[in-house]
This record gives structure tokens, sequence and C-alpha cells, in this order.
């Protein structure tokens, strides 16, 4: 093998960042800083890249097909071979042979046993195999002196210079020159702009979560100056229903609820930290800051309400009350909760598994698994039986007065409550802890003057808690607890090693010592640091998703070996480096709307049913049902129904009777909301992890029980059941309708308003003869039946409105149900 | 043919041999009129069931795990899960266990309990509670079953015992979440998922996969909806609750002021202007949107249909001792044969009575008077109508209890407890594995959750290691990570 190859392979190992940049032996394309990405293999037409490229190539192969008996989990590989590194890969191994030689295939046992036939690799029962390409590929690998590089996820952000394209007039920002440049090398055109009308009921749904009014749609489609988009853009970024409709994704990621989730799944309000969120994704707090004051706001010098707010997020795992359970198992399985949540919401890496065993396919060991809980270690938590049956506030907490009138009510209780806790930390929590969970003292607690005093306080805030909303918060113990590495995940082994807060070693470099103990708050920072490429990807790809329908990398929660490629892996980085600049989410959003790639008609392409049938390309946008909050809020709005709060209380709209019946301890009976607060919009909904509200559940909202990044759209009966059927929306269809009566002098009028709202279109003329039709028929029924249009107009709490004809309302409400029924409706365009 | 129903209202011996005999008999002539077909039928079941499964898609919609169905030729196309929820005693019911009995009261030899996890007994001396039943040897097969389930002693020749039963989760609610879906973590898909998964759905006018929970007999173990949920995978797999009072489905009752007509008619315009629609825009989701309203609207008749007993033999009502919408486990159980018959394929029946710390004795006595009648009908109906050969029921609880008196009662145990297959594919009148003569440990061929969940996909035709779904990078499956395998002793 030629010097000049090994030269070349070594430093891919080193500065690797895309092997196309490598090609052709030469490396004068590895420009740093200015490099001109050159062409990416067509997902449409692969290329094939000469010398092999190791991530984009074999990584993905070895991953699957390998990994799990011969890569990291390094405990159970078989035959002593791992081939997750190249160290491992060419090392002899016991039986004498050696797996990877490089620059030869011949003496490589690895060639040898995946062509061999009688005892072929992988072997039969796993039930994997390599495609004659795949073996060649593999063959070519080592022959080329086998180089290995990074997980593109975990190589470092280096500057990428958006590509020239042919069409210079296409672009509009940075991002279409990325989209343009795909679609021009697989000789494929983008698509038209969507109509205006389209663009503007996608803008509002994407940006406020509920299409734009008739008034709102007009005044876009008749401004017709330059930049009325874009003005558009601005408007609905500052509009308050913005940070509402992200939120409802960032809850997901966080697994925001207001129950525990094991056994009883007590109540345990959390939405003064869900309206932190809404107000901090308002404001635009930038996200490094956002992700730390979650993290660690506790910790903050001089931590403020707001910060302890907003670190209530650590709260957020599941907990029990169960009768029999231990605390040191479920410290285990608090730690477990946390730290997948961590490692998937910011790093796009699921270290979950690594609990029990290092992970089978990234270099995720179980020791990294416990350094990361250490983290945690720091939490002054009851664990087990925090709470005291039939009360929903949970030690420690936070009273978070909702207007001036509870403000007053808590501030005399609060100030000498928060000296006292200050004066005497250690013996205050212990006190306040086991009167909050039992209504007693600690064993042996002291009687004097102050202890009295302070179990006084304590006494009033928790009758205060009935009144004013109580959020559980995080503060630290004086002492962590011990967090050891856990045997197979098992909680009676204590022979593990103790860990200690550190990063995943294959992630950075930062650790505790024997001195300085990390803190919540140097892990905020470092995952905001240069050492650390992954956060920026990983949220710039899912911000994308919620504009584009799907990641640039598909699998929005797994960046590891086994996660997709990103189609457009330059326009990934591009994104993540300008992101990491000033972690602006607004900006980012903004962005990516203002693109002409964005602004794409989502219309079909015949063209490329074959060639691009899953839009790889993006030579259109994306179409796809709305999530079960729009849909909800969709169909308050249209009704008039919807009744706007910013930073509302956690309300409960209507749930089929029975709904809650398995609970227990205690046993529960949902009381829906009364009033405005029926109709508030859905992300303020109280979410119970066993049961939550079915009209969000069967439109595939979450339980919120683990993070969840992009939801699986589903198409069931049920979903139709639930908009055709359920008392919300057949309360809506019978509001809009009475509207529609009122608003509109007649049916043709009517009907062309009904279509304006829901899809800001008038309808054509079959459309419209056919619901003349369905009207006719409906008016004759209710005609023969007047009683069952009474009775059809009583669903719901709201009023009937006395001053329209019955009949005439009945039957418009059933045009009404059509139109919240229409697949156009449901369906974001 | 005249079918003569076992009358089970007498106890404990109103199932006289001969009548037993005729039951079989019957079955046996049923056995041979379906068979004539039944090669024909399970051909074309094992057929149709793969081309549906296929484009299995990942969270994105990309191609991912391959799902070819069935492996293997099914042994069943279905499986009850009777879960008796809270953990019933073993030793009150399929394990009689005389050292118990003889060491009443005395101390549990430390050997068995030292650094073992141990629920509500944490710190609390240990003492054996000996069985607070008689056994007796039921049946031709002799198999050794408590007292206090009567019935259930009278099938002993149909069903298969096992008595090494171990899992990893000693408080309920990670322990059913562990039985149900092989994690003790949330998120993942419970078996009924992976099954409609693996094999489609066999009826198109009602879900796949449904629960029924019952009501009555002070139940107080509370059950989350994540039992039957699809976790990472696609919701459509999930299980739908079937309600015993109100509205059988969730708001599968046109709404008030709505007749059937009128419902006809809006659903028939949806429809059509989605069709003129989908002309326009020539989406493939339109297409699918419009069978979802077609088969929604079926299921509005369907379903009340499947919940109205009034065309029910009242024999068959006696069988099971249930009255029409009690809404009682008997009443499930009599539910679970007609969605049985409909071709629903997991069908999952909660009784959540079963947690007795205290007084067991009592605390068994009640529970069984509510479940056992019902759930030896259930075996005796399927059988009758030809179909406990290709059912599998599963009747146990998240865990056991343990040989150790708490009180009166039992506290939660892990390491050995007892459940019972039946039908199709497995021995019957068979026990399989032993405890220890303290019953504290499986000792003999012990039998883990994951190796059931193997053995019940394997009757299914579905081979566990390859019935795989990409999930975070990992071609996860039920059974996990860990090794389990397929109980071939049971096989019959």
């Amino acid at each position: 093998m030629p010097l000049a190859h090994t030269v070349m392979c070594m430093r891919s190992l080193y500065k690797w960042r895309y092997p196309a940049m490598i090609m052709a032996g030469t490396m004068i394309l590895l420009q740093v800083g200015c490099s001109e990405p050159p062409p990416p293999a067509s997902v449409v037409e692969e290329v094939d890249p000469d010398p092999v490229d190791f991530a984009r190539q074999v990584l993905p192969v070895l991953s699957e097909n390998c990994f799990f008996c011969h890569g990291p989990d390094r405990a159970r590989v078989m035959a002593g071979l791992s081939l997750h590194t190249r160290e491992y890969a060419t090392a002899v191994l016991r039986s004498g042979a050696t797996a990877v030689v490089p620059g030869n295939r011949d003496q490589s046992e690895m060639w040898k046993r995946i062509n061999d036939s009688s005892n072929v690799m992988p072997p039969v029962k796993s039930h994997k195999s390599l495609t004659a390409q795949e073996i060649a590929l593999l063959g070519r690998w080592i022959e080329e002196g086998a180089p290995y590089a990074r997980h593109w996820a975990y190589q470092p952000l280096e500057k990428v210079k958006p590509p020239q394209v042919k069409n210079q007039r296409w672009p509009l920002n940075d991002i279409d020159r990325f989209v343009l440049k795909r679609l021009e090398d697989a000789s494929v055109s983008p698509s038209d702009p969507a109509p205006r009308a389209v663009l503007a009921r996608r803008l509002y749904l994407d940006l406020v979560g509920v299409p734009p009014t008739v008034e709102q749609l007009e005044a876009f489609k008749t401004d017709t100056s330059a930049g009325a988009y874009e003005k558009l853009v601005d408007q609905l970024l500052v509009d308050s229903r913005f940070g509402e409709t992200l939120a409802a994704w960032w809850l997901d990621l966080v697994r925001y609820a207001d129950s525990v989730g094991y056994h009883g799944d007590q109540s345990r309000p959390m939405w003064a930290y869900r309206n932190w969120v809404i107000r901090a994704l308002n404001e635009n707090m930038p996200f490094d800051e956002f992700s730390a004051w979650q993290l660690a706001g506790d910790l903050m010098p001089g931590a403020t309400q707001e910060q302890i707010i907003a670190a209530a997020y650590n709260r957020l795992y599941s907990e029990t009350a169960e009768g029999g359970a231990q605390d040191a198992e479920y410290i285990a399985i608090y730690h477990d909760d946390q730290v997948r949540n961590l490692s998937e919401v910011w790093l796009g890496a699921s270290m979950g598994c690594a609990r029990c065993h290092d992970h089978k396919y990234d270099p995720i060991t179980t020791r990294d698994f416990y350094n990361m809980a250490a983290f945690f270690a720091d939490m002054d938590v009851p664990i087990v039986s925090n709470q005291a049956v039939n009360r929903s506030h949970w030690a420690p907490f936070v009273l978070v007065p909702q207007d001036k009138k509870q403000a007053e009510m808590i501030k005399a209780v609060e100030e000498r409550y928060r000296q006292l806790l200050e004066e005497h930390p250690a013996e205050a929590k212990q006190i306040e802890i086991l009167h909050v969970t039992r209504d007693r003292d600690p064993p042996g607690a002291a009687k004097g003057s102050w202890q009295n005093e302070f179990r006084e306080l304590v006494k009033k805030r928790i009758a205060l808690a009935d009144t004013v909303p109580a959020l559980p918060i995080t503060r630290t113990r004086s002492e962590p607890r011990t967090v050891r590495v856990l045997p197979r995940g098992n909680y009676l082994d204590e022979s593990g090693e103790i860990c200690l807060p550190s990063v995943p070693a294959f992630l950075g470099t930062l650790s505790s010592t024997e001195t300085n103990r990390l803190t919540r708050m140097d892990l905020a920072k470092w995952l905001f640091s240069d050492e650390n490429p992954k956060t920026s990807r990983v949220i710039v790809n899912r911000l994308w998703a919620l504009y584009f329908g799907k990641g640039l990398a598909r699998d929005q929660l797994d960046f590891g070996s086994q996660g997709d490629l990103p189609t457009h892996p330059w326009l990934l980085d591009f994104l993540a480096g300008e992101f990491r600049k000033d972690w602006d989410l607004k900006a980012m959003v903004r962005r990516m709307v203002v693109s002409r790639s964005y602004r794409q008609s989502s219309s079909p392409r015949p063209d490329l049913s074959g060639k691009d049938p899953d839009n790889l390309l993006l030579a259109r946008q994306n179409s796809w049902r709305l999530s079960a909050e729009q849909l909800r809020d969709q169909a308050l709005a249209l009704s008039g129904l919807l009744k706007p709060q910013v930073g509302a209380a956690a309300v409960k709209p209507y749930q089929p009777a029975g709904h809650w019946e398995p609970l227990n301890f205690p046993a529960r009976r949902y009381q829906a909301s009364t009033g405005e607060d029926l109709y508030r919009r859905t992300v303020y909904t109280w979410v119970q992890r066993s049961f939550p509200n079915p009209l969000l559940t069967n439109f595939d909202a979450p339980n919120r029980e683990t993070c969840l990044a992009g939801r699986t759209l589903t198409n069931t009966p049920i979903q139709a059941l639930t908009t055709l059927n359920s008392r919300t929306y057949v309360e809506a269809a019978r509001n809009w309708a009475v509207a529609l009566l009122c608003d509109a002098s007649d049916d043709d009028e009517r009907l062309t308003r009904a279509f304006l709202q829901a899809l800001g279109r008038s309808p054509a003329d079959g459309e419209a003869a056919r619901l003349q039709a369905l009207l006719t028929t409906m008016r004759g029924i209710y005609k023969d039946s007047p009683g069952d249009a009474v009775k059809a107009l009583a669903v719901g709490a709201s009023p009937v409105d006395s001053g329209v004809d019955s009949i005439d309302a009945a039957a418009w409400t059933q045009v009404c149900r059509v139109m919240l029924n229409l697949n156009e409706t449901l369906v974001r365009p | 043919m005249k079918n003569e129903l076992p009358d089970l209202r007498m106890k404990p011996l109103a199932l006289t041999p001969g009548q037993a005999h005729s039951i079989l008999l019957q079955q046996t002539r049923r056995k041979f009129l379906t068979s004539a077909f039944g090669s024909l039928g399970s051909l074309a079941f094992g057929l149709m069931a793969g081309p549906k499964l296929l484009a299995a898609t990942g969270p994105a919609g990309a191609p991912r795990a391959s799902v070819p169905a069935p492996h293997f030729r099914p042994k069943v196309k279905r499986v009850i899960h009777l879960c008796m929820a809270g953990g019933p005693s073993q030793f009150e019911t399929l394990e009689f266990k005389p050292v118990l009995e003889q060491n009443n009261g005395k101390p549990m030899p430390e050997s068995f309990t030292k650094g073992q996890p141990i629920a509500q007994l944490q710190g609390k001396s240990l003492r054996v509670l000996g069985p607070q039943f008689k056994f007796n040897a039921s049946g031709q097969s002799g198999l050794e079953i408590s007292e206090a389930l009567p019935y259930i002693q009278q099938v002993a020749d149909e069903i298969c015992i096992i008595r090494s039963m171990v899992t990893e989760q000693i408080n309920h609610d990670p322990a059913h979440t562990f039985f149900n879906t092989g994690s003790r973590a949330a998120g993942y898909p419970s078996m009924g998922s992976w099954m409609l998964y693996g094999l489609g759905s066999m009826n198109d006018s009602l879900p796949g996969f449904i629960v029924l929970t019952s009501a009555g007999g002070g139940q107080g173990q509370p059950i989350a909806s994540r039992q039957w949920s699809s976790g990472f995978l696609p919701g459509k797999y999930q299980g739908v609750k079937l309600n015993s009072f109100g509205e059988p489905i969730y708001y599968l009752d046109s709404p008030d002021g709505v007749s059937n007509e009128c419902q006809s008619e809006v659903v028939q315009a949806i429809n059509q202007l989605n069709e003129a629609h989908a002309n326009v825009v020539d989406h493939p989701d339109v297409a699918d949107r419009i069978a979802q309203y077609e088969l929604a609207f079926r299921m509005q008749t369907s379903v009340p249909e499947l919940t109205d007993f009034s065309k029910e033999d009242p024999k068959t009502l006696e069988l099971y001792g249930c009255k029409p919408g009690d809404g009682s486990f008997a009443g499930n159980c009599l539910l679970a044969r007609r969605l049985a018959e409909r071709g629903v394929r997991f069908i999952q029946l909660y009784h959540r009575g079963w947690d007795h710390h205290g007084g067991v004795k009592n605390g068994v006595k009640n529970v069984a008077r509510l479940t056992d009648r019902a759930t030896a009908a259930l075996i005796l109906d399927l059988k009758r109508r030809g179909m406990l050969d290709d059912t599998l029921i599963v009747w146990g609880g998240e865990f056991g209890r343990t040989p150790m008196a708490q009180g009166s009662g039992r506290d939660h145990h892990i390491k050995g407890y007892s459940l019972f297959l039946c039908g199709g594919g497995v021995k019957s009148g068979f026990a399989y594995g032993k405890t220890d003569d303290f019953g504290y440990n499986a000792a003999e061929n012990p039998v883990h959750v994951r190796d059931l969940h193997a053995t019940i996909l394997h009757l299914l035709g579905l081979d566990h290691e390859r019935l795989t779904f990409k999930h975070q990078g990992l071609d996860a499956k039920l059974t996990g990570v860990e090794k389990s395998q397929v109980i071939n002793d049971i096989l019959a």
C-alpha cells in the first residue's frame, strides 16, 4: 500500500469530515473553514465514492450486522472481537487470527468468514446477512487500509459554506442553496410555491397552531407588497400563540405531565413549569439559557423564582408512591429516567440501555451512564411515598402565586420560611419533608423555638398549597447521594464502583475530580460548549421536522450508529453551526419558514413517485395530519368557542365518563372544567400519565412517560369516530353552524365562508352542490323529527342560541361536522 | 345438534365424568367437521396474514425492520390473556406446598431470603404461612389444584400449569409493565401490539387488540393504559379498551339528535368530498382516510351487536354465571368468546382484586367466586365450539406471593410463582417446573417472563428473534436483548 494512501487514511481518522471530501486521493478539498462542500451522494442514485467512505458506507454495515456481538458491549462480545474501533478490529484474537489486517483482505479473518458459506458471518441464527455489494465494500475497505472515522453526529462542527447552484434565482436564503444543489445534482426541479391561501394556512398552523381567520387570510392575500410574506412570519413569531404551539414540541420531549405515572398515578400538577416554558419560548430566551435554567436554574447564584420554576424540569421523572416500593430501587429507576431524558433531549442518543450493559452499537458504557446519573445525585427529594395520599403537593415545593392576592397571601409566610431554611438547611429540610409527606416531625426532632416556628410555617405553606399552586422543585442536599455502577442494573448489588458526575468519555473530557465535584450547572455549560457538537445538530434537526414534516436525519431521537444518515448532511451542519452562534430559536424558525424550500407546494409529484417516493430530496413540501392539539384548537377556533388565555392553569376538557375508573389510591372521578376553561387551548390540558385524555391520545399524543421526538402519525377508524362523534367536535360544529347562520345571509354565502375559514378557499361547484344536497336532506330529516334537532343543538356545555331556527341550525351542524372531518381540514397543507 | 351444556351452578362436582365426556365428544365432532375446511382455512390464514404487515415502517415512514408474516405454521390464531392483576397467591391456587403446612408459623429459613428483593416485608420478621386451602388431585391428570378454584379443578385436564415462573419486578406497576411489554420502563409495546404488528388483524370492523376490565368486587389494583400501549410501535397497534358501561368504545355512538340515517348521510358526504378532492390532489393518504371512515361507520353497527348478549342462549349465560351488561369478569369472559369468534387477535381481561397482603384466605375465596367459574366456562365454551384448538388462554398475575406471612396474607414474590396456559399447541392436564420445598425459588425448569413471551409468539407462528422493529438503533423485540427461549417441553 503506497505511503500516501496510509497517510491519507490516518488523516481521515483525525480530520475526517465528510468522506466525499477526500475523493480521488487528493486532500486539497479538506480546506476547513471555507470549503465548498462537494456534492453528497444522491439518495436516488448512489455514487460509489473512491476510496470507500467509512462513516457513511462501512459503519452502517458493521453496526447493523456485526455490532450486536462484536460491538462496544465488551462484556458480551463473541470471540473477544469488537469491530467498533480500529484498535480492537486489528488486534490479534485469542484464536491467533486477526479480523482486519489493514491492506490485506485475504489475511483478514473477517473477509474469510463473510465469504465462508459453511460457517458464515453474520451467522444464520442472527437473522442478518450481507449482500454481495456489502461484502465487496468491506473487502475494498480492508484493502484500502481499513481507515476508521467517527460517526457523523460526533464530528466537530466546522464551518460549511453554502454551495453554488446553477439556478441563481431560485434560492431565497442559504437553506435553499443546499436544497437546490441536491435537486440539481439529481436533475430534479423544485415545486412551484404553494398558492398564497395555502401558504397562509400552513404558516398559521405551523407557527400559531390555528388557521387564519377569513379577515387575516384576506389581508395576506391582498398584500402584494414585497416582503408581505416575511412580514406575516414576523407577526406570527411575536404572537403569544407561537410559544403555546412550540411548547407542545418541548413538552413531548421533556415528558411533561401533571401526575406521577406509576401505580396510583397521583396528581402532581406541574403546570407552573409548563407556563414558564411557554413564556420563555415567547420571549425567545436563547436555547442554551433555556436549557441551563431547566437543568440547573436552582443552582444559579441568587436563583430567582423563575429559575427555580424552570428547574422543575428535573422533577418530571415518573415517581411512585406504591406501598412496598424500596428507596434503593427507585433511586436507580429515577436516575434511569433522568439520564434517559437528558441524553435523548439534548444529545440525541439513548443512554437508557447502558444502565444494565454497555451500549450494543455506540460507545456508551455503563460507567458513562452512572457518571451521568451522578449529576442528579445532589437532588434533595424523597424517593418513595413522597406525598400523603389525597394531597397533590410533592416535597419540596414552591408556591407559585397566580395573582396579586395570592402573592400577598404567601408573602408573610415565605420570607421567614426561606430565612429559616437558609439558617438551618439540613434540619429544616428534614422537618419540612416529613410534614409534607407524613404530617409529622422527624424522630427526635428538637422542640426549640426556631423549630416550632418553622413547623408552623411549614403547616401554613401546606394549607396555602390548597389555594396557591405548589410546584415540586429541585433543591440540593448537603451531601449528594452515593452513586455506584449497579452490575446489570441490580440495585441490591453494592459492589460497583462509586461514580462521580462526568460526561460520557466518548463525547467529552469534562469529569469530576476528588476535590471538584461537577454539578448540573457544569453539565448544562458543557452541553453548549464547543466540545459537544451534538446538541446543536439534534435540536436543529427537530426544528426542521416541525416545519418540513421529517428531520433531515430521519430518526430524531437517535443520532447513533444505527440512526439514519441525514439526507442533507451539509445543510444540517450548516444550520447547526448557525444555531450555535447565538442559540436563537425564533431566528432559526424564521430562517426555515422564509426559505423557498418551505414555501413549495406540497402537492404530490407524480414525476418523482418512482425516483423519490419519500420526498427525501425535498422537491416539494410535505403535508401531514394535524396534531391532536391543533385539531382541537382548530375546531374551537372555527366555532368561535376558543377562549385564549396565555399561561392558563391546567384545564380539563371533556373526557368520556369512566375513563379514570381504573385509577386508585385514591380513586378519582374526572370533573371537566366549566366556563371558559372548557375552551382553552389544548396545550393547557391536564396530563394524567396513566390515562391521558383519549381525545388526544387517539390522535397520537403521547402519555408523556418517555421522551418523544416526532410523533408517529397514524390513521385509524377510532380517529374518525373521535372527530365525528365526540362532544368536543360536535359542540364545535353546532356553534360554528349558528355563527354561520348569523354571519352570512344565505346558504351559498355560508358555505363559502365555512370553506374559507377551514380551508382558506372557496368550494368548487361540485363541493357546494354536494353540501347543498346534504343540507336539503338534513332539513328534511329534522323537519320530520324536530325533537332530534333540539337534542343535536344541546350537545356540550355552551349555551344554545335561541335566536336561530333549530331545524336550520341542526341541519347546518351536520354540514359543519362534514367540514371538520374533511381530509383537507385534518391536514396541514 | 343439541348443545348439552354442563350445569356449572352446582359445585364442585357439577361436571360429572359423563358430562365432561359429552363435551369432549361434541368437541371431537366439531373438530372433524371443521378440519374438512380447517386445513384450507389455516393455510389461507397463513397466507393472508402476510402481505398486510409488511410495509413495516419506522417512525419517519422510511422502510425499516423487515417483518415477515408468520415465520412458520401457527398453532393458534389468537390469545386471550386473563390478567389476574395484583398477584394471585400460588399457594392458595395452583401450587400445593406441604412443607409450608408443616412449617406454618415457623421462621422462614434465612438462606432463602437473605439479600433478596423484598417488598412490604422489608425489615420484618419472616415466618412461614401454610396453605389456606385444601388441594385436590383433579381430573384424569390429577393436577393438584386448590379447592378455592372448584371450577378450574373441573377443567384440570385442559390446562397446563407452569409452577416455575420468574419475573424481575416486585412492585405492581413495573411488574405489570414487565409482564405485558418485557420491559420495566415505559415506552415499550405490549405483547398484544407486537402480535398485531406481526400478524395483522383478522377482522376489518373491530380493533385487533381489545382490553376489558371487569367491574365489581372491590378491585383495588390500579392499571395504567400503558399496559396496552403500542409503545414505540405505530399507534394503530395499541389496544382498544372496550367499556362495560356507557359507550363500548369511546366516541362510538352517533351524537345526540343524529339518527343512523343522518350519520350515514354525513359520512357519505365526507367520503364523497374526500374522493372528489383526492382526484384533484392525487394524494394516497386520502384513500386511506376514506377507508377509515367507512370502517368507523361499520364499527358503529358491529360493536353494539358484539356487546349485545340478548341472542345468547340463556344456558350459556348460566354457564358463565353472568347477566347481560353487568360488566363482571364473567360477562367479560363471554364477551371474550364473542370477540374471539369475530377474529380479534389479542383479548386481554383484567381482574384487579388479587393483592392479598392481608387475609389471603378470604381474599382468594372472594376473587375466586368472581373469576373461577367464568374461567372454566370460557374454556368449555371455546372447546365445544371447536375454538380452543386455535386459541391460547393465559391465566395469571404479574407476580406471585411469598411463602412467608404478612399478617394473615402474603407479600409480593417474583422468584417462583404459578400461572396456567390452555388451548392450542400446549400440553393439557400437564404441570411444568417446580419451586423448592418452601416454594421460594423456581428450582426446576424456571420459566422467565421472556420465555413465556417467546412461547406465546411461537404458538402464533412467530419467531421472537425475528419479530423486530427498529427503535433507537436496536432491532427491538418483545423478548428484549437478554436470552430467552421457547419452552418446548410444554408444546403439544
